[in-house]
């Protein structure tokens, strides 16, 4: 280890600055678990723009950046809020009326996009599929092209849907935990945290927890991203929320659902970003909004699973 | 015997309906929202063997009987799991033909079983944009049989056909479950027909709130009504989900 590693970690203010440009693809990671909110709170806050952003599914995460104007292209599979389910006030307005700005929706399928991000990962021009065919995800909207085609397979007369690499610019994850080298390690629900996070060109590696080297091979299979790719590491502790965190801490199921109730004007929306993103300065401030009493409800109880004999 | 509940909301029989249309031993495909209530009371009922895949990437053969976990990513459910996998393998089940059955909640469903999740209205000017399709793109194309769940029969949500955005396109067997009725596709004929009504529904009006000439292909069945114990799982499901905000229509929680 030594001096030269540990430069990788970095305050959230930092990585951003350093690793984003405008106009980045960028991969932010998060099914539900280990969401990657700080991360994106800070594209906000340094006032990122034109970024094109790419998640399976964007949720609330993703209607904040759209309101905030970071991004006008997003390629993504689904967004709403799932809690309800209601609407994703900002996503909508974008769509239906062009504030803040006109939106480029890149419409994707859940297995479509997971297969570009694994096409993306393993540095391969498209993989194959067998679902899209007659859908409209295919070719619309129309300025985008077809974002998928049929070949006929080299080695049968089987005709097969294909789809291409992404390969995003940049991506976040957040994660349980991570050695100074940059080796994280996610467990809960994965989603398309793995294959997302691989395809990107550069990786920030967001963090509940530092921990030593030695941890890091209690359990390799938990690896996420591995040290030699990782640029940055931001240790955020609660850089999930509202989204869960195995092991950590759980959904906050009544912050996701006002969250639509208090964002369905453009005021109503303002007023919220100003609470929780511009009048803090960091994940730390917004947990002081967030409050004590509050974690501590949302805080998980503790599970240790998982010891297997690894002997040889 | 088997004792029947006489007083129910519509909704609370397409849930009971949808959830005896999962066999025990199934392998299902498990969705957002009122499938997953469907998916749970069946786990909870008649079906305690069906194994479960997840769009997160997990499967499950067990899901917790005191209370309904919140969605498919509460972190209830990873630690009962038979397999914490990526998205794109529990995927991969689909694309196998492993999946035996999925339901999935519809917007608005045409009688081919063509399915707009994304738009209403036009798709570069909408009225209404919609949340997209997620995972039902290929859920619909690639599991052995579908139940949609509609929870409004109406003309302009059950429509004679899709055209303004095609999300997901039903490739095989399908079934409809609505407030109303049962629809199921008819290979013959090529489009949904109307299979079974619920108790004490005319089919007259059915054909009324059905945006397509709907036709029935031998006799018209009458699902049974809720049994008393398919009632208290359904009721104490919903008022689990909405104990965790899911949002119901007053109309439909009224005997909770």
């Amino acid at each position: 280890m030594g001096d030269r590693m540990s430069e990788k970690v970095m305050p959230m203010a930092e990585a951003v600055k350093k690793f984003v440009s405008n106009g980045d693809l960028i991969f932010l990671g998060g099914f539900g678990n280990c969401m990657t909110y700080s991360a994106a709170h800070e594209l906000i806050r340094q006032g990122k723009r034109n970024l094109k952003i790419t998640k399976a599914a964007g949720g609330i995460m993703f209607d904040q950046l759209i309101g905030a104007n970071v991004t006008n292209y997003v390629i993504t599979s689904h967004i709403w809020n799932g809690i309800g389910p209601q609407p994703a006030w900002n996503f909508r307005r974008a769509v239906e009326k062009g504030i803040p700005e006109p939106l480029v929706v890149n419409e994707q399928s859940l297995f479509g996009l997971n297969m570009s991000y694994f096409a993306g990962y393993m540095n391969v021009p498209f993989m194959p599929i067998r679902s899209l065919i007659g859908t409209s995800i295919v070719n619309m909207p129309k300025e985008l092209g077809d974002k998928a085609a049929i070949i006929k397979s080299p080695f049968s007369d089987e005709e097969i849907c294909v789809v291409p690499a992404i390969k995003p610019d940049i991506g976040f994850i957040h994660v349980q935990r991570v050695d100074i080298e940059g080796n994280a390690q996610m467990w809960g629900v994965i989603g398309d945290a793995r294959f997302g996070i691989n395809a990107c060109k550069k990786i920030v590696v967001v963090t509940e927890e530092i921990v030593d080297r030695f941890v890091i091979s209690e359990c390799p299979e938990k690896t996420m991203a591995v040290g030699f790719r990782v640029n940055a590491i931001v240790h955020e502790p609660w850089g999930g929320h509202p989204g869960a965190v195995q092991g950590f801490y759980n959904t906050d199921l009544e912050y996701t659902f006002n969250y639509s109730q208090e964002t369905e004007t453009v005021e109503g929306w303002e007023k919220w970003l100003e609470k929780w993103v511009f009048n803090v300065e960091d994940r730390a401030e917004y947990l002081k909004v967030l409050g004590i009493e509050k974690m501590e409800q949302l805080r998980a109880k503790s599970l240790i699973k998982g010891a297997v004999n690894y002997g040889f | 015997m088997v004792e029947y509940c006489e007083e129910y909301t519509d909704f609370e029989m397409m849930l009971v309906a949808a959830a005896r249309e999962i066999k025990d031993g199934d392998t299902v495909f498990n969705a957002f929202q009122w499938p997953f209530l469907a998916v749970y009371m069946a786990f909870n009922l008649h079906a305690p063997n069906i194994s479960m895949v997840f769009e997160t990437g997990t499967c499950h053969d067990f899901m917790p009987l005191n209370k309904l976990p919140f969605s498919l990513v509460d972190p209830c459910l990873p630690p009962t799991a038979t397999l914490i996998g990526d998205s794109l393998e529990a995927l991969a089940f689909l694309q196998r033909g492993d999946i035996d059955v999925a339901l999935l909640m519809a917007s608005i469903l045409d009688k081919y079983g063509n399915c707009n999740t994304t738009v209403i209205g036009n798709y570069d000017k909408p009225i209404v944009r919609l949340a997209g399709g997620g995972g039902a793109t290929e859920i619909a194309a690639l599991a052995k049989r579908i139940v949609w769940l509609m929870d409004e029969h109406s003309p302009q949500r059950l429509v004679e056909k899709v055209e303004n955005f095609i999300t997901d396109v039903t490739a095989n067997e399908f079934a409809i479950i609505t407030p109303l009725c049962t629809l199921r596709f008819d290979l013959e004929l090529r489009e949904a027909c109307l299979a079974a009504i619920h108790p004490n529904v005319e089919v007259e009006e059915i054909k009324q709130k059905t945006g397509w000439d709907l036709k029935s292909v031998g006799e018209v069945i009458v699902n049974d009504p809720p049994s008393i114990q398919e009632i208290e799982v359904c009721r104490r499901t919903i008022k689990d989900a909405r104990d965790q905000f899911y949002i119901f229509k007053p109309e439909w929680i009224k005997y909770i």
